[in-house]
């Protein structure tokens, strides 16, 4: 045994696969809990052993530290009881039932309901529920739903109407600055003023407008009760959606999945990210990373060209590779650091006392933003492109370099038209390993620019379009915030497996789509 | 800030922090009273005929070297000591900015997702170099890779709200595992001698794949079933509470364990791939010299492989601790963040780098706090950038080294 180890071989493939087992298992994990934040489950009716009822969604089974063998209901209603979860002794339960009545609402504040309609009140038509005028009590609440979508329709353009009154509000309000502090024309004063009324004007109609509109939405109103009988009111602004969840059908559980991960994938969050969807984390994500990559390519290619091809291989070229390297594993957060203290405090801030005198003490590049967190990930990034362009440069054969090199071709032709394009597969491989290291960085973005949630997007409608220097969310950070900063983490729970799934999803295909890359570059320069 | 005059108008300020002095000027003597504006701002004196007023700006009054690096005695405290406290509720606050326990927290940290790292994935690094056939390395070895590219947000985050807690309740089956599987290999050869002529595995390696791997999970399963057992009938099936009365060790929730698994799965994967390059390195003929002289793979692989590779495996580990030492979001998450001194492994901890993290958002610029962040951020920088470049200079050696050979 001894000899030929067999024992030691086994231990060493053992680990080997402990380590598969670990990165599935992993995977595995986020992934099951990740898909089945979308999945309505049946939704228990408890009957417990003195008398009283409780329903909820059963999470799971687990012995406490009493020992005793208890389950974790998801009884929703917090305006209710003031939680989302109980846990209910095992022993205590008499009976549990999935009574097809059970009505689950998902509300814009305070969580799921789970109870019992009562009645509804739509444009002056009322009806009062009982189990045979079913059918026609749900078909009402759902072209009311219908209804409502096309009022929200009108809602967002009213809102963009007043955005848009805003904005020019605060550029007429900068204006008067300027000209108040220059103390030159009092005409020019009053004309602004005059515009100024105007404006508030209009945005007095848009103002009326809206809450009309609101108006409508809140004369529909939903009376629901819970077990207990304590009756809730609710209107179409509250209903974000509704189902019977013991009466759906398969195929209905189904639709009712995939239109709740589209909902997570286009849709703004609601609850303070614990409920609704990622969005404008996806969003800036990728505005971070484009940036990211406008700055980061250049740089390393560049570098990198002039390392391999135009430096003379001496011991200070050897050093400035081992630093590169060296570079790639400084800590994120000292990056960070620096990005704080560089780009935040010494370039923003001096942008701030150079161009935005109006605005100051309140800074405008002078603080977190969209291009210094971008700047900063660049930075970090950098070894990443300089490392693979070098390597692609190296394979390209020295054959094929003197030949242009024969023909007639200058040193600067021949990298442009032979040497570079070559290599391309390679730079774009070293390009999509930085992204992807980008896209899982959160620590230096804490403290260069990213928020929980950013009151308006990096790009939009208004002029210049991409705004810079405005904060922006991350999906990273939503992990992060809605993990572990939000007060009611217990419920927020699910959405961060979700985010997280998302995360790994699009880290995993930016890594394997780079290695499939390279292998076949591999392949090319063998053949 | 104690400020002292004597009757010829000599005054002298020191720090009480860090004992220094800090300030000594001379004053006209023949005040009849004075006094020191809140805040150590300014000093009053008073004359016969007008009141003096002295203004004083210090910056930086309670920091020095010693201040940061050595135990220092603070004001209402027993005996001298390393604390990291950098704000309070109340004004008259002394800041307590010792590094030494975040210092300590850092490479507590780094030290036992090293200890877990460095078995699975050097011993995985063997077995992907010299026992599997190149094509089942070219599938597994990405797979591993993976795990580097997962974020360490997510690692964090698992760590920190879905590791923790159930480690808590399964801490006993948990440290019954390693014991088990250590069992398991040692019966391993047996059972495969058993089990080869049934299945026939055309690739080298595949073996460990598919026996091996559900044989895993057995064992786990088992070691839930044997700890659960172990914990009912000898610890009052309260381990954690056994623990504390009998050794006075505290169990915290978010400790040293769940961040050596969780950083551990941040490392693994670095040291995993850089040893795995020095090892399928090593020169062919070498190894083809050691067979045809009649050495069995195992001998080749622990007498000629693995001696040549060292250095490349020592730069593995060098750089995995760079890593476990700047990893930001799993400790972040899971390490707990109280800067305590205590080695246990089932204490938290707070880094230099989740220290930054956490504090220099609310830290005013310029300022003490501000400073002794970038001060050890300073000091992280160099720490890996030390480390990194003795494994890269190592790693260009042994680079050479092969090509001589």
């Amino acid at each position: 045994m001894k000899k030929n180890g067999s024992f030691y071989i086994w231990l060493t493939g053992c680990m080997m696969a402990l380590s598969v087992l670990l990165v599935s298992g992993l995977i595995g994990l986020v992934m099951y809990y990740g898909f089945a934040t979308f999945w309505q489950k049946d939704v228990a009716l408890v009957q417990l052993k003195n008398n009283s009822y409780i329903i909820g969604e059963i999470k799971k089974k687990e012995i406490n530290f009493n020992n005793d063998l208890t389950v974790q209901l998801k009884t929703g209603n917090r305006d209710f009881y003031g939680v989302d979860f109980r846990w209910i002794k095992d022993s205590e339960i008499q009976s549990i039932s999935y009574d097809k009545e059970i009505l689950h609402i998902e509300r814009d504040e305070w969580g799921s309901f789970y109870g019992y309609p009562k009645s509804f009140e739509h444009k002056d038509k009322k009806i009062t529920y009982n189990k045979n005028n079913k059918n026609e009590f749900y078909n009402l609440i759902n072209s009311s739903l219908k209804d409502k979508s096309s009022i929200a329709k009108k809602i967002n353009v009213i809102n963009k109407k007043i955005g848009e009154i805003n904005f020019k509000l605060s550029e007429l309000e900068k204006e008067k600055r300027v000209l108040s502090r220059v103390n030159l024309n009092e005409n020019k004063i009053t004309k602004l003023d005059e515009k100024k009324l105007k404006l508030l004007n209009s945005y007095k109609i848009e103002e009326k407008k809206l809450f009309e509109n609101i108006q409508i939405l809140n004369s529909t109103k939903l009376v629901v009760s819970d077990i207990e009988g304590a009756t809730k009111l609710l209107t179409l602004v509250n209903i974000i959606r509704f189902n019977l969840p013991n009466e759906l059908t398969l195929r209905g559980k189904i639709s009712l999945y995939l239109s709740k991960i589209w909902e997570f994938l286009s849709d703004k969050p609601r609850e303070s990210n614990t409920e609704g969807g990622v969005f404008p984390a996806i969003f800036g994500t990728i505005l971070m990373v484009l940036i990211m990559s406008i700055a980061v390519l250049p740089l390393g290619v560049i570098a990198a060209v002039y390392l391999n091809e135009y430096a003379k291989q001496g011991k200070t070229v050897a050093l400035i590779r081992i630093c590169v390297n060296n570079l790639a594993g400084v800590p994120s957060i000292v990056f960070g650091v620096f990005g704080l203290g560089f780009f935040i405090y010494g370039i923003g801030g001096s942008i701030d006392t150079l161009f935005y005198q109006d605005n100051l003490p309140s800074p405008t590049y002078g603080t977190g933003g969209i291009l210094w967190a971008s700047l900063t990930l660049a930075l970090l990034t950098v070894p990443v492109v300089i490392v693979a362009t070098e390597e692609s440069l190296n394979a390209v054969s020295k054959g094929i370099r003197d030949g242009s090199l024969a023909l007639g071709a200058t040193k600067w032709e021949t990298l442009r038209n032979i040497i570079i394009p070559t290599s391309l597969p390679g730079i774009l491989t070293g390009l999509i390993l930085a992204i992807s290291r980008a896209t899982g960085e959160v620590a230096p973005l804490m403290i260069t620019g990213v928020v929980k949630l950013a009151p308006s997007m990096p790009l939009d409608g208004y002029f210049p379009y991409l705004h810079l220097e405005r904060k922006f969310m991350h999906l990273g950070f939503h992990i992060y915030d809605v993990g572990f900063q939000s007060p009611n983490s217990e419920a927020a729970l699910p959405m961060v497996f979700s985010t997280a799934l998302l995360l790994i999803l699009i880290v995993i295909v930016l890594n394997s789509s780079a290695i499939l890359i390279r292998n076949r570059l591999k392949l090319k320069h063998k053949g | 800030m104690i400020t002292s005059i004597d009757e010829s108008g000599n005054v002298l300020i020191h720090s009480t922090t860090s004992s220094k002095e800090l300030l000594s000027f001379k004053i006209n003597d023949g005040f009849l009273k004075t006094a020191f504006a809140t805040k150590d701002r300014a000093l009053l004196t008073l004359d016969k005929n007008k009141i003096n007023r002295f203004n004083f700006d210090i910056k930086h009054p309670e920091t020095t070297f010693e201040t940061i690096f050595s135990k220092v005695w603070y004001e209402g405290f027993d005996r001298p000591e390393y604390i990291w406290q950098s704000s309070s509720g109340s004004d008259e606050f002394e800041p307590k900015l010792s590094l030494i326990p975040l210092i300590f927290g850092t490479l507590k940290g780094a030290f036992y997702a090293i200890i877990f790292a460095i078995p699975i994935a050097i011993l995985a690094a063997i077995c992907v170099s010299q026992f599997m056939h190149p094509k089942l390395k070219g599938v597994i070895k990405p797979i591993i890779e993976v795990m580097a590219a997962l974020p360490s947000v997510v690692l964090g985050f698992l760590a920190g709200l879905w590791l923790a807690p159930k480690i808590d309740k399964i801490l006993l089956p948990i440290a019954c595992f390693p014991i088990l599987l250590i069992i398991l290999t040692i019966y391993m050869p047996k059972i495969w001698e058993r089990v080869k002529h049934f299945v026939n595995f055309k690739k080298e390696g595949m073996n460990y794949l598919i026996i091996g791997a559900p044989l895993i999970i057995i064992v786990f399963i088992l070691s839930l079933f044997i700890g659960n057992s172990l914990e009912s009938i000898f610890f009052n099936s309260d381990f954690n509470a056994w623990m504390y009365e009998s050794f006075q060790i505290q169990y915290d929730q978010r400790n040293a364990l769940i961040i050596g698994i969780a950083m551990g799965f941040a490392v693994i994967p670095i040291i995993f791939t850089i040893s795995e390059d020095a090892l399928s390195n090593v020169p062919e003929h070498l190894i083809s010299g050691s067979l045809a002289l009649g050495a069995t793979k195992w001998q080749t692989a622990l007498k000629i492989v693995f001696p040549s590779a060292s250095p490349g495996i020592f730069s593995a580990v060098m750089i995995g601790i760079g890593r476990a030492v700047g990893e930001t979001m799993i400790v972040l998450m899971a390490a707990g963040n109280t800067p305590i001194m205590d080695f246990s492994i089932f204490n938290g901890f707070r880094t230099l780098s989740a220290n930054i993290a956490v504090e220099i958002p609310e830290a005013p610029v310029g300022g003490t706090l501000y400073r002794t962040l970038f001060l050890s951020s300073f000091i992280l920088f160099c720490f890996t950038f030390i480390i990194n470049s003795i494994a890269e200079v190592i790693r260009i050696r042994l680079k050479k080294k092969y090509a001589e050979l």
